[in-house]
């Protein structure tokens, strides 16, 4: 079970403000409240913990197939060096972080997770899902040597996506996340 | 009772029943107002204009989870009611939100 996402922290200043009344409380636990207040930088700190919650949310999706609309479920647990735990429900996810001053990006998995490929890259601010879409065919065409005019993204009715050869399935697990200018997809 | 205090206690009631569907809108009233709230954080124009009960913010509006907390916050500003998260959590369509909001806004 994987899930990964991309958090482009110039875009998400400009789309949203997370100093406004009641924002923090709606999506974030007394605990992590107060990690976001003593930190040092707020604004990376509420997007770090927002990436790996979302990042969690999505191997959960996967995994029991049951889509809900509550941040405040996905519960940072522990961590340390950008290694964390996040729980959703009875659950627990890995959770690996990165920080750049441009932008935040974690991946979750369970620990069956192997063989993981990460990629990310920067993307044109236009028609991003098809950039990113593209990207996976290109990259599964020259690993796998298949023929990349056969292959689609697709998703299905929860929202968790995989790549498709002739309707078939070719990968055991598919994250996209993009955001801003940064695209990022993990497959297993 | 006095012919007095059947016609207040007709007159009471009323009102009140005056007040009960001030506060519930019609489902086209609501549509409306949740269109003019969700409008500054859609990705998806078209599926915008066919805005629907059947309308789900994320798959067809492509509203990111940030921004569905916006669309969260002004709706109870805009109501004037407080959403709980167990109510949030199934907050993921039109139809599902204008429930929620009915149900709020008949409690108070």
């Amino acid at each position: 079970m994987i899930g990964n996402d991309i958090v482009d922290l110039r875009q998400a200043a400009k789309d949203s403000n997370w100093k406004r009344p009641r924002f923090l409380d709606k999506i974030f636990t007394s605990k992590e409240q107060l990690i976001i207040s003593t930190s040092e930088s707020k604004e990376q700190t509420v997007w770090l913990l927002w990436s790996m919650k979302e990042a969690a949310y999505k191997a959960y999706v996967r995994e029991t197939k049951h889509r809900f609309f509550n941040p405040k479920r996905m519960q940072y647990q522990s961590g340390s060096n950008n290694q964390s735990t996040v729980c959703i429900d009875e659950k627990l996810y890995d959770v690996k972080s990165v920080i750049t001053s441009d932008y935040v990006h974690s991946l979750a998995t369970k620990a069956e997770a192997k063989h993981l490929e990460v990629h990310l890259f920067k993307i044109p601010v236009v028609s991003q899902s098809e950039t990113v879409k593209a990207k996976i065919i290109h990259q599964l065409s020259s690993s796998k040597g298949i023929d990349s005019g056969a292959m689609e993204i697709k998703k299905t009715a929860l929202g968790v996506p995989n790549a498709f050869f002739k309707d078939e399935q070719i990968l055991q697990a598919l994250s996209i996340s993009h955001h801003g200018e940064y695209g990022a997809f993990v497959m297993c | 009772m006095s012919v007095r205090a059947q016609s207040k206690l007709f007159n009471n009631l009323s009102t009140a029943l005056e007040e009960t569907v001030h506060k519930t809108m019609t489902k086209d009233e609501l549509i409306a107002k949740l269109k003019t709230i969700v409008q500054p954080y859609i990705q998806d124009e078209q599926a915008f204009e066919n805005l629907s009960e059947d309308t789900d913010f994320i798959n067809d509006l492509k509203i990111n989870s940030a921004n569905l907390v916006d669309v969260i916050l002004d709706v109870e500003d805009e109501f004037d009611i407080r959403i709980e998260n167990d109510d949030m959590e199934k907050m993921t369509s039109v139809k599902a939100a204008m429930d929620i909001i009915n149900e709020k806004l008949a409690e108070k």
